[in-house]
C-alpha cells in the first residue's frame, strides 16, 4: 500500500553542490572500465571502511571475478573527511618480496588518475590482471568467442 | 517499471541458441533482472558477452543457490540477503524507487521427490522470505521461479507455506490470522492463465501422464507470487507466461513448449510500475 511521505529531518545542504571526484567515484570508474573491457568477467568494485572514529576512510578497489569466484584487494587508497589529499598503496596481492609497498600521495583527482594509471601499467599489475582475464575466459569455449 | 524475467533453461548448451533466445527475451520484456534455473556457466558467459556487446551494463550475481541471476546496471543495487540451494532472495535498492525483494526458485523436482517433499521445502523458502522481510523491515516482495508445484499445491496454498491466493482482493487484506498466528499472503496470478480458451499457454510445463491416475497434463510449475504490497504497482497484464520471442515460438502445436527450439519449460516475466 502506498504510505505517508516520510519525515526528512536532515539538513537541505547535506547532498548536492559541486563536488570534485572523490577517490570512491574514480576508483568506481575504474573498476567499471574494466568491466566494459572483458563483458563484465572482470570488473573491480570499490569497498570502504572507516576508522572508527570516523576521521579516516579507507576505499579498496577489489578485483571481481565471479567465474573464478575471485575477490581480492588490488590497491588501497586512504583520505581523510575531505576527498583530497590521499595516499594510494598497493596490496600484497602485488607487492614485490623484499621491497617496500607501491606508495603514492595524491593531492587531486587528476594526480589520482595519473597514479592509478602508472600502477595500472606495472608489469605484475597487469600480468595477474591479464591472466585472471584469460582464466575467466576459459570457463567459456573458444567456439564463442573470447571477453 | 521493473521487469524481471524468469526461465528454467532445462541445461540447454551456450552452443544450442538458448543465449540467442534469452538475450531476445530481455530485449523484448526489457528486462532489469534475468533468473535462470537448470543453467551453467557457460551459458552465463556466451551472455554476458551477448548482454554487453560494447560496454558493461549485465553483471552476474553470484548466488549461493542454484539459481542464476544476471542484473542490468551497478551490481551493488542488488544484494543477495538469504539463500539456499533451492533459491536465493535478493534486496533490490534503486535511487528515487522503493526498495524490493525478489525471491528467485528452484525447487526440487517431481521426478525424484514426492509431493510432500517439494511441499516442505516450499514451506521452508515460505520461512526464508518472511526472515528477509523481517530482516530488511518491508513486505514489497515478488517471488518467481520453478516451484516444481502447481498453484494449489500444499505448500504454495497453505498459510504456513507460501499462502499465495487467488483473488486479488483477498490479497489485499494483507493477510489471515490461524490458530493464534498471523500470516502474511501472497497473491498468485498464474491461476487465471489456467484453463482453455486463454490466449496463451495453459501452464509453463507439459508432461504426458504416461498411465499415472493422476494427471494434469498442463502444469504451472513456473509462478509468480506478489505481496500486497506491491499490487499497487501491478496491472493485469504485469504477469506473463512468454509463448514468443519475435518471430520465434518457443511452443509446438497446442502450445506444448518445444524443446528443441527453447526448453521444456516457458519463461514467466512480472512488470511493475515501481
Amino acid at each position: 500500500m502506498p504510505t505517508a511521505p516520510m519525515l526528512d529531518l536532515w539538513p537541505d545542504d547535506l547532498v548536492g553542490g559541486p563536488v570534485p571526484s572523490s577517490p570512491i567515484g574514480v576508483l568506481r570508474q575504474q573498476g567499471e572500465a574494466l568491466g566494459a573491457r572483458t563483458h563484465n568477467f572482470v570488473h573491480g568494485e570499490v569497498q570502504t571502511s572507516d576508522s572508527g572514529d570516523g576521521k579516516r576512510f579507507t576505499h579498496f578497489l577489489m578485483l571481481v571475478a565471479p567465474f573464478l569466484r575471485l575477490r581480492r584487494a588490488l590497491l588501497k587508497v586512504t583520505q581523510g573527511l575531505e576527498p583530497y589529499p590521499a595516499t594510494v598503496v598497493e596490496t600484497e596481492l602485488t607487492k614485490e618480496p623484499n621491497q617496500n609497498e607501491w606508495s603514492r600521495d595524491v593531492n587531486n583527482e587528476r594526480e589520482l588518475q595519473d597514479c592509478l594509471r602508472e600502477f595500472f601499467n606495472e608489469p605484475r599489475v597487469k600480468q595477474f590482471v591479464r591472466t585472471v582475464i584469460n582464466l575467466s575466459n576459459d570457463v567459456v569455449g573458444p567456439e564463442n568467442g573470447n571477453a | 517499471m521493473f521487469c524481471v524475467v524468469f526461465w528454467n533453461i532445462g541445461g540447454k548448451s551456450p552452443q544450442s541458441g538458448i543465449v540467442r533466445l534469452i538475450t531476445a527475451l530481455q530485449r523484448q520484456e526489457d528486462a532489469d533482472v534475468i533468473a535462470l534455473a537448470e543453467c551453467s556457466e557457460g551459458v552465463i558467459g556466451s551472455l554476458l558477452r551477448a548482454l554487453n556487446p560494447k560496454s558493461q551494463t549485465w553483471e552476474w550475481i553470484q548466488t549461493q543457490s542454484r539459481v542464476s541471476v544476471l542484473v542490468r546496471g551497478p551490481q551493488s543495487a542488488i544484494t543477495e540477503i538469504n539463500n539456499h540451494e533451492y533459491y536465493s532472495i535478493l534486496a533490490v535498492q534503486r535511487p528515487q524507487h522503493i526498495r524490493l525483494l525478489i525471491g528467485v526458485a528452484h525447487i526440487i523436482s517431481r521426478v525424484y521427490h514426492e509431493f510432500d517433499d517439494v511441499d516442505e521445502e516450499i514451506k521452508a523458502l515460505a520461512d526464508s522470505i518472511r526472515d528477509a522481510e523481517v530482516q530488511v523491515g518491508h513486505t514489497n516482495t515478488v517471488l518467481l521461479g520453478d516451484l516444481n508445484a502447481n498453484p494449489f499445491a500444499q505448500g504454495v496454498v497453505t498459510a504456513r507455506g507460501l499462502h499465495a491466493v487467488m483473488p486479488r482482493a483477498v490479497a489485499m487484506q494483507g493477510g489471515r490470522q490461524v490458530l493464534h498466528r498471523v500470516y502474511s499472503y501472497f497473491f498468485n496470478p498464474m491461476w487465471k492463465f489456467f484453463g482453455d480458451g486463454t490466449t496463451s499457454p495453459p501452464g509453463t510445463c507439459y508432461y504426458a501422464p504416461e498411465g499415472s491416475h493422476r494427471a494434469f497434463h498442463w502444469n504451472m510449475y513456473d509462478q509468480v507470487l506478489i505481496r500486497p504490497g506491491l499490487l499497487p504497482y501491478y496491472a493485469n497484464d504485469s504477469v506473463q507466461i512468454v509463448h514468443t520471442l519475435g518471430t520465434n515460438s518457443l511452443t509446438k502445436a497446442n502450445w506444448i513448449p518445444d524443446r528443441d527450439v527453447g526448453s521444456d519449460h516457458l519463461p514467466i516475466r512480472i512488470r511493475l510500475s515501481c
